[in-house]
């Protein structure tokens, strides 16, 4: 996978190629918001990483300046400005997900693998979705196990249905939040774990292998076991 | 920096009001020198037609010899050359008066008509012969502006009575200078008054620009003068006064808050620090260092926690455009928080409730307000005692909107209610308890923002928080 980098500030920048690369990712990087927008309009990237404030020219104006051309790599936006009406703002340039600084590397590239599975054949129109032997029924709101009926609450089978639509990756619990609940923000205590261990109860307990695995200091995959994270 | 005179809008105000008062003053004298002269003329025309009248009645029945000696002693009388009289025949022959030839336009007997009338006839020489023999060597001018009445007599005899227009024409200088005099007097009056004038107010606006300078100048607790006569500078200066009051005010909170961000975030950077100095001092294997790490990025996620409650704070203080507000359904908002929390509630020992019915909507920053309840509930699970209800309320109480947390826990003391509500205003000193101290000024702000309020109150056992909105806050402002 090709990942492409702007961000202007070198050592965000350095720890952003590091990581990514250490990911698995074919990094490239650059500094500036023009260069940027020609480095993503003329090679084909998987998805981009573009900090909001580049010298040249704006991340929000390179993002727009792509979509306009045609261009709909999956760009997830770094900022230091959190605030829900720049998030907004980010988003309606033709972002796909915005980050604020400062982040947990695992969020950035649980967010990446979001936005790179978006890209795939799944779509809103998919009715059902299929993990190992766990299957949703969208339209009947069905869960099955095995063939057998798991009974679920309305907002643990949106969880669920999160967590189907990204089999094998890691969903950090903010992406859960904002997914799920669309809160813009994180709470105080770690309310996201009880709902996940209530869910687990509901999947594995009666079934093996387990499917929904925690990953630690980052959020949760749905998968066997095997199944790589990132 | 003060404006000189000449530059002062109030001159220039003068100025312009000036001209437009000259050129009025000029329109009304012009028009009463156009009517004045009007008159004139028209007093002088019923003079002249009396005279006519007169005359007829006096030279009717008589001889031509007594007629032309009537005429001749009325010329005589006539003072200078005011009034003209000729008697003339039929033909327009001199008979008698002091107007030799009879003008030539002024055919018709009966009708009487202006004319230009040149005293001596044709030539100017024969006009000084006919004039000297007539008038016994009283010259007339040789140009006369004449206004004349022309009339025919039983006798068939031409009668011309007329007037020398000379003193309309003096009437008509004599009022033009004193309109001239009249429009420059109002100029210069004006121009005097208006720079003394515009030097006066000048004179209390340096104050107040000399006050502005001295608070630019850093003199923060100079205020504007007010002279108590109430008029529009005192407004003006108590207006300012009042804003530098409130400017003053809002610094303090800020250099306040600044004061708190350091002297709480201290805190927990030097506990951070303080571990990652022991860990380095107390060497240890990978695994150790690992978990250190895992620590150091646990507690710096904390402080970043702080970070944005603060940003959030700020955010809700400084006041979101009310543009960007929309309608919110605090019942939905309520639900959806009940939906995030009952699972973490229960395990906690608690039974979350939500007490409410018909949708109760608001005009607001659903994000904001979903950060202040989530909050609430938040501080009702953590510091409680682990059993017991919890029950979320939203409620329409007349023109508000009431969100309600209330929990049965240990509650507030009515006296640290007010401090709970401040940044960092945790009652507990020992800081044991989890949380940044921002919850609860995160939610006042977020009430503020709204145009409500927040209360905390007993609930008999426990502490109930109440958000009040209003439901149209623009009308409540």
């Amino acid at each position: 996978m090709r990942v492409l980098v702007i961000e202007d500030d070198q050592e965000t920048a350095r720890y952003l190629v590091k990581g990514l690369t250490e990911s698995g990712y074919v990094v490239d990087h650059s500094a500036d918001g023009p260069h940027g927008l020609s480095m993503a309009a003329s090679e084909p990237y998987d998805v981009m990483v573009v900090d909001r404030m580049l010298p040249g020219l704006d991340g929000l104006a390179v993002i727009e300046a792509l979509r306009k051309s045609g261009n709909d790599t999956p760009a997830l936006i770094l900022s230091a400005r959190a605030r829900v009406d720049d998030r907004v703002a980010g988003l309606r340039a033709g972002g796909d997900d915005y980050l604020a600084k400062p982040f947990a590397f695992a969020e950035l590239v649980a967010r990446l693998e979001a936005l790179l599975r978006r890209r795939g054949p799944l779509t809103t129109e998919t009715v059902r979705l299929h993990v190992a032997d766990l299957e949703m029924d969208l339209l009947a709101r069905r869960v099955t196990r095995s063939g057998k009926p798991i009974e679920l609450q309305p907002k643990e089978f949106q969880i669920l249905e999160y967590l189907m639509r990204y089999p094998g990756q890691v969903v950090t619990r903010t992406m859960l939040l904002e997914g799920v609940w669309d809160y813009q923000f994180d709470p105080q205590t770690n309310v996201i774990d009880v709902h996940m261990s209530r869910l687990r109860q509901k999947i594995d307990r009666n079934f093996t292998p387990p499917l929904l695995h925690t990953v630690r200091g980052v959020g949760y995959r749905l998968g066997h076991d095997g199944e790589a994270a990132a | 920096m003060t404006a000189k005179p000449r530059r002062s809008l109030v001159f220039r105000y003068a100025l312009v009001y000036i001209g437009l008062f000259g050129l009025s003053v000029s329109g009304v004298l012009g028009a009463l020198y156009w009517s004045t002269l009007r008159l004139y003329d028209q007093q002088q025309e019923e003079a002249i037609a009396a005279e006519m009248h007169g005359l007829r009645g006096q030279l009717v029945g008589r001889s031509v010899t007594e007629m032309a000696a009537f005429i001749t002693r009325r010329s005589d009388e006539a003072p200078g050359k005011t009034s003209i009289y000729m008697l003339a025949t039929r033909s327009y022959g001199y008979v008698a008066g002091n107007l030799h030839a009879w003008p030539e336009h002024l055919a018709d007997g009966e009708r009487e008509i202006v004319a230009i009338e040149p005293a001596p006839p044709a030539s100017a020489q024969q006009a000084e012969t006919v004039t000297r023999n007539a008038t016994g060597g009283e010259a007339l001018p040789s140009v006369l502006r004449v206004r004349v009445h022309a009339d025919t007599l039983p006798t068939g005899h031409r009668l011309l009575v007329g007037r020398n227009l000379e003193e309309v024409g003096r009437l008509r200088s004599l009022i033009g200078e004193a309109l001239v005099g009249t429009v420059l007097l109002t100029i210069a009056l004006g121009a005097g008054g208006g720079y003394l004038l515009s030097r006066r107010l000048l004179a209390r606006l340096d104050t107040i620009n000399r006050s502005s300078a001295a608070i630019l100048g850093g003199d923060i607790a100079q205020r504007m003068p007010v002279r108590g006569t109430g008029d529009e500078y005192d407004v003006l200066a108590g207006n300012l006064n009042r804003m530098l009051d409130q400017i003053g005010a809002l610094m303090a909170g800020i250099r306040n808050v600044t004061d708190d961000i350091a002297h709480d975030m201290r805190t927990p950077i030097a506990r951070l620090r303080s571990r990652i100095e022991v860990t380095l001092m107390t060497p240890t294997d990978t695994d150790g260092y690992r978990q250190a790490l895992v620590r150091t990025i646990e507690e710096t996620d904390e402080i970043l926690g702080m970070f944005n409650a603060l940003l959030t704070i700020a955010t809700a203080e400084s006041g979101t455009p009310r543009e960007r507000f929309a309608t919110v359904d605090l019942v939905a908002v309520a639900r959806s928080a009940v939906e995030l929390y009952e699972p973490l509630a229960e395990d906690a020992g608690y039974a979350l409730t939500l007490e409410a019915s018909d949708p109760v909507r608001v005009q607001g920053e659903r994000h904001l307000i979903t950060q202040a309840l989530s909050n609430l509930v938040d501080n009702a699970i953590t510091h409680g005692p682990r059993a017991g209800r919890i029950t979320i309320g939203v409620v329409e109480d007349g023109a508000d909107a009431v969100l309600s947390v209330a929990d049965e826990g240990i509650g507030i003391p009515a006296a640290c209610r007010e401090k709970a509500l401040e940044r960092f205003g945790r009652l507990d000193t020992s800081r044991s308890r989890p949380g940044s101290g921002l919850g609860l000024s995160l939610v006042r702000a977020v009430a503020r923002l709204h145009g409500g309020q927040v209360v905390l109150d007993d609930n008999r056992p426990g502490l109930r928080v109440t958000l009040r909105f209003p439901r149209h806050p623009a009308s409540a402002e």
